[in-house]
């Protein structure tokens, strides 16, 4: 959410994807953007089908409305690809 | 100095991705990607999963699973429980580089690093039962890690030590075997595991699915399924044992298969091919609604744990999940971001 907009609203922060192939992508985005924009960015660039692949922050899956600053991120973070399992 | 073209590649995308504007545009929604429900993020395709046909997918299970811990499971249960998601055993398994490591690390400690941040706000030590749900070759299995801080058997009352040995009469110890490894993962070594099998059904399905035949070689299903479970035991066991390194430094704890024994239980087996994912979120409910009393080996009280009727007549299990994720809908109704239809299910006309 981009409620607080406070002084450190526009401060960058540098994050990076690890893909499911071990690849590393790093970006930088606003404490206060939402992270899923970005995503869906690297969806594009990497030619992946945005219904096969799921992010998650140590294990917390991000969702639309999770910003780095709601996920008490740091700078560095790495944030992981992690292709859809399904099971008979 | 080097400048590769994946240098280039990272360069490119840092560009692309750190401009801020809306890209959205671009990225047309198919119907399918639409979300219906915003608690889980579950999809119009996610939602098509409940057809009786189709596998149970990691979105429907952690979504399930999460609904079942935070509404329908005690107060006090939920205090002494926790529940991976689906894609923990992945991470810890994903395969790696040895090289890429410094050459002292052991490959447990490289696997426990991938989830290392994963219970950073959680000592599982302090739980009672911790929950993994496990996807191998497109089958969901179910691994529960019991009492981990117990290093041997108590009474369950009291919790006083108790000297009495297990019955392993039925159970023989394995030679050691040469495995594959599955695809693509990095798992311990089933060799190292102690696991007395106490012979479990086998499911047939699985051996279809991967092209053995199971009616004309039966002993390889049943050594196929055991090596699996040690290899799932076997990594769990490293895992715990980094984990305890970690969160309790300096503290010594036994984490041998004598001290932490592993099993594969006999289980309600499906009757079909597409329900094993059902399967297991029925056994995570049933394990507080008809838990296991006695932990002495082997547990054969779960062979008849609960009727497969359960789940599969009239696709129950199916119109369970899929009533959870309709009531969830209808609660959040008035924060739709916009009226979707949703597609009809096979099992909408099983009454």
């Amino acid at each position: 959410m981009t409620e607080d907009k406070g002084e450190d609203a526009t401060e960058y922060m540098n994050l990076k994807i690890l893909g499911h192939d071990n690849s590393v992508t790093p970006f930088k985005i606003k404490k206060h953007a939402l992270l899923i924009k970005c995503l869906k960015t690297y969806f594009k660039i990497i030619g992946l089908d945005r219904v096969s692949v799921i992010f998650s922050f140590d294990g917390h899956r991000i969702i639309k409305t999770d910003t780095p600053s709601s996920l008490e991120m740091k700078e560095g973070d790495v944030i992981e690809v992690f292709l859809r399992q399904i099971g008979g | 100095m080097v400048f590769s073209t994946r240098t280039f590649k990272f360069f490119k995308m840092y560009i692309n991705l750190c401009s801020d504007e809306e890209s959205e545009k671009e990225i047309e929604i198919k119907e399918d990607e639409k979300i219906i429900l915003e608690e889980g993020q579950i999809k119009i395709n996610d939602y098509k999963m409940l057809n009786s046909y189709k596998f149970i997918n990691d979105i429907l299970i952690d979504f399930y699973l999460n609904d079942w811990y935070t509404k329908k499971l005690s107060e006090e249960d939920r205090e002494r429980t926790y529940v991976f998601s689906t894609h923990f055993y992945t991470t810890l398994t994903k395969s790696f580089n040895a090289s890429d490591y410094p050459a002292h690390y052991t490959a447990s400690q490289i696997r426990h690093g991938k989830v290392r941040r994963w219970t950073k706000n959680v000592d599982i030590f302090q739980k009672d039962f911790v929950f993994i749900p496990v996807n191998e070759n497109k089958h969901w299995f179910l691994a529960v890690i019991c009492f981990p801080y117990l290093s041997g058997k108590v009474n369950m009352r009291d919790g006083t030590p108790v000297n009495e040995s297990d019955d392993d009469a039925d159970g023989y110890p394995w030679p050691r075997i040469t495995y594959s490894a599955v695809h693509d993962r990095s798992e311990a070594d089933p060799n190292d595991e102690d696991l007395r099998l106490f012979d479990m059904a086998s499911r047939e399905n699985l051996f279809t699915k991967q092209g053995l035949d199971y009616e004309t070689d039966a002993g390889v299903t049943k050594i196929f399924r055991r090596i699996q479970v040690k290899r799932i035991t076997a990594t769990l066991r490293g895992w715990l044992e980094q984990e305890y390194f970690v969160k309790h430094p300096g503290q010594i704890k036994d984490f041998s298969p004598e001290a932490i024994k592993g099993a594969a239980l006999r289980v309600p087996q499906q009757p079909n091919y597409t329900d094993c994912g059902l399967f297991m979120i029925h056994f995570v409910e049933m394990f507080f609604k008809r838990p296991i009393v006695d932990y002495t080996f082997p547990i054969r009280h779960l062979e008849n744990w609960f009727s497969v009727d359960e789940v599969v007549v009239n696709y129950r299990k199916r119109k369970e999940l899929q009533y959870v994720i309709l009531n969830r809908m209808e609660a959040k109704r008035s924060t739709m971001p916009e009226e979707i239809e949703l597609p009809i299910l096979d099992i909408d006309y099983m009454l």
